[in-house]
């Protein structure tokens, strides 16, 4: 696969704060990236630089095959960046901040008016293209947003927890939107986020902790590696199925009316449920989620 | 930097509050004026003829070049905003090339401020044709307006350096009221020049901006001036009783030793003005981009 973003050895001090100390990693082209951490881990930091906002200390990043602090202009050209806050103006209409924003990009009047008919069926801003920013609602401004974003028809597209704040049904319709625009586009997106739902639609995950990349892969391979299934069963006689366990060798944790067992897969449940079957009254076999797989990597960097 | 420029503009007209705020200097003036100075001064200048349409228009004057300075730094809060709201972050993924975006808000600036002074100068006219004045002729008008285009230049780049080195909007407010409280003292119009202390009148004939009230008084009032002075000789033991008494203590122009200044040195001084604050401004500017 080709390579559209490549950091290397990516490092950024703010006096004595090391930001973002020593990272490296690859983006391909076309996929849905997802940019993982908890606050104040880098990410932030990371972005500024690669939208080439920011120089780093050290290191070298090539977007699109444009080396940055070089060629910073060829990459402004090919990236749309969504950022957590609003940044068009309140007071002029959509429309209005469109043009102006439009016009950055060395477009004639007439090309910025095409690219805003065509940003308005992708994101579908018809109905509120002539109101005034500032008087739209939450869901209608990140729409705008987006449409900004997309306005030089950007080869990468950058979106900062794109969906932070918004109620879930907006929420929704921003991610269905988002989804849409990769479909068919075949546009490469750099997510961040802190909805771990949404990272797990992701094509890779990349997780920083501090500075460092603590871990990175596949929403699946994250899974296997930082999260476990697990059996919950819900005892009558929390000793006598204690005791079995043991008996079993198996660890086990208890928890609330429950005693929960550990699996590397959940086929290992069944030999488990088979042994123990009399000492429970319900049970349920739990998959491991991109939140487990979250917490436990950032926690394990922690400690 | 010209779409720049007009959405700088169009902010600021739509921001009524912004319009409104940065008129304020000169609504206290006007208010100031109804109360307490026109009439004063008409009393101790009475015996001068025309005394009322000559402190009109000396008051116009005064009007319009606070106008080319506190529009100029309200069209700035433009400048200011997109700073502490972080909107020069989609400015800065952008190929836009920051001198553009420099020049932008330096247009803007000046656009507004020109276009605001204009008004101000029509209504001032209003107003001294309300007390009886006359229109002033085309040539008058004119060099006016030369001299609103300079004063612009000159305020503007004064503002501008100096809201460059400003970073979040409350310094920025401070920093407004200020200069909106302030400005009138300092151009001479609360009071005329020859009332302040002589200590408050060096820092108003050293205060750059003051030169635009100076060049601005001394075109818009030549004519009644003349009308004024010709054949009109003061009573005896009155204070005020030549046309360069009068001048001088109205802030027409100033006085250093033994030289008196005239509307080539407010001319050169608003040039030089304009020179220097717009090379600050660069350096600032190229500063912070790193």
């Amino acid at each position: 696969m080709e390579k559209i973003i490549e950091v290397s050895n990516l490092r950024k001090s703010y006096g004595d704060v090391r930001a973002v100390n020593g990272i490296s990693f690859d983006v391909e082209k076309g996929s849905l990236f997802a940019f993982l951490g908890v606050n104040g881990a880098g990410k932030s930091t990371t972005i500024d630089i690669i939208s080439t906002m920011l120089k780093p200390d050290g290191g070298e990043v090539k977007v699109g095959g444009h080396v940055l602090g070089r060629e910073d202009n060829a990459i402004r050209k090919e990236i749309g960046v969504v950022f957590q806050d609003s940044l068009l103006d309140p007071l002029l209409t959509v429309n209005e901040n469109l043009m102006i924003r439009g016009s950055f990009y060395g477009m004639s009047k007439g090309e910025v008016k095409a690219s805003i008919d065509r940003v308005i069926e992708t994101v579908g801003l018809g109905g509120f293209l002539n109101r005034r920013y500032g008087k739209l609602s939450g869901g209608q401004r990140r729409r705008a947003d987006i449409a900004r974003a997309l306005i030089n028809t950007p080869k990468i597209l950058f979106l900062d927890e794109p969906t932070t704040g918004l109620d879930p049904q907006t929420r929704k319709s921003v991610w269905n939107t988002i989804k849409g625009l990769r479909e068919n586009s075949g546009m490469t997106v750099f997510l961040t986020t802190h909805y771990m739902e949404e990272a797990a639609q992701a094509d890779y995950v990349t997780i920083m902790g501090s500075g460092e990349i603590i871990a990175q892969g596949t929403p699946i391979q994250l899974k296997e590696r930082y999260s476990s299934d697990m059996l919950k069963m819900k005892y009558t006689d929390k000793s006598a199925l204690e005791e079995k366990l043991k008996e079993l060798a198996v660890d086990y944790v208890e928890d609330v009316e429950t005693v929960n067992v550990k699996l590397d897969n959940t086929m290992q449940a069944i030999p488990i449920i088979e042994a123990c079957r009399e000492l429970f009254v319900n049970f349920e076999v739990v998959n491991g989620t991109m939140d487990d797989a979250f917490l436990n990597a950032t926690g394990a960097n922690l400690e | 930097m010209f779409t720049m420029a007009k959405r700088n503009i169009k902010l600021y007209f739509r921001d009524k509050a912004s319009v409104f705020f940065s008129l304020m200097a000169v609504l206290v003036i006007i208010v100031l004026n109804i109360f307490f100075l026109t009439d004063s001064l008409n009393e101790g200048l009475g015996e001068i003829p025309n005394i009322k349409i000559l402190v009109g228009t000396w008051l116009v004057a005064g009007i319009v070049a606070v106008t080319t300075t506190t529009t100029a730094l309200g069209a700035l809060g433009t400048m200011i905003e997109d700073k502490s709201r972080k909107i020069y972050k989609d400015f800065y993924t952008s190929p836009l090339k920051r001198s553009s975006l420099a020049g932008g808000y330096i247009i803007s600036c000046m656009v507004v401020s020109f276009i605001m002074s204009l008004i101000a100068l029509a209504a001032g006219i209003g107003y001294v044709v309300y007390l009886g004045g006359d229109i002033p002729s085309t040539a008058t008008i004119l060099e006016t307006v030369g001299i609103i285009l300079l004063a612009v230049l000159a305020n503007g780049s004064f503002m501008f350096f100096i809201t460059s080195l400003l970073k979040t909007s409350s310094a920025f407010s401070t920093f407004s009221t200020v200069v909106g409280v302030l400005i009138g003292f300092l151009m001479g119009i609360y009071m005329p020049a020859g009332n302040l202390p002589d200590g408050v009148q060096w820092v108003v004939k050293v205060f750059p901006p003051t030169y635009s009230a100076s060049a601005l008084r001394t075109v818009l009032m030549d004519d009644i001036l003349n009308d004024t002075f010709s054949g009109f000789s003061a009573p005896e033991g009155y204070e005020i009783f030549t046309r360069a008494d009068f001048e001088k203590f109205m802030g027409v122009n100033f006085e250093f030793g033994d030289c008196t200044t005239n509307l080539m040195t407010a001319i050169i001084v608003m040039a030089c003005a304009s020179i220097v604050f717009c090379g600050l401004s660069v350096i600032s500017m190229s500063r912070k981009n790193k």
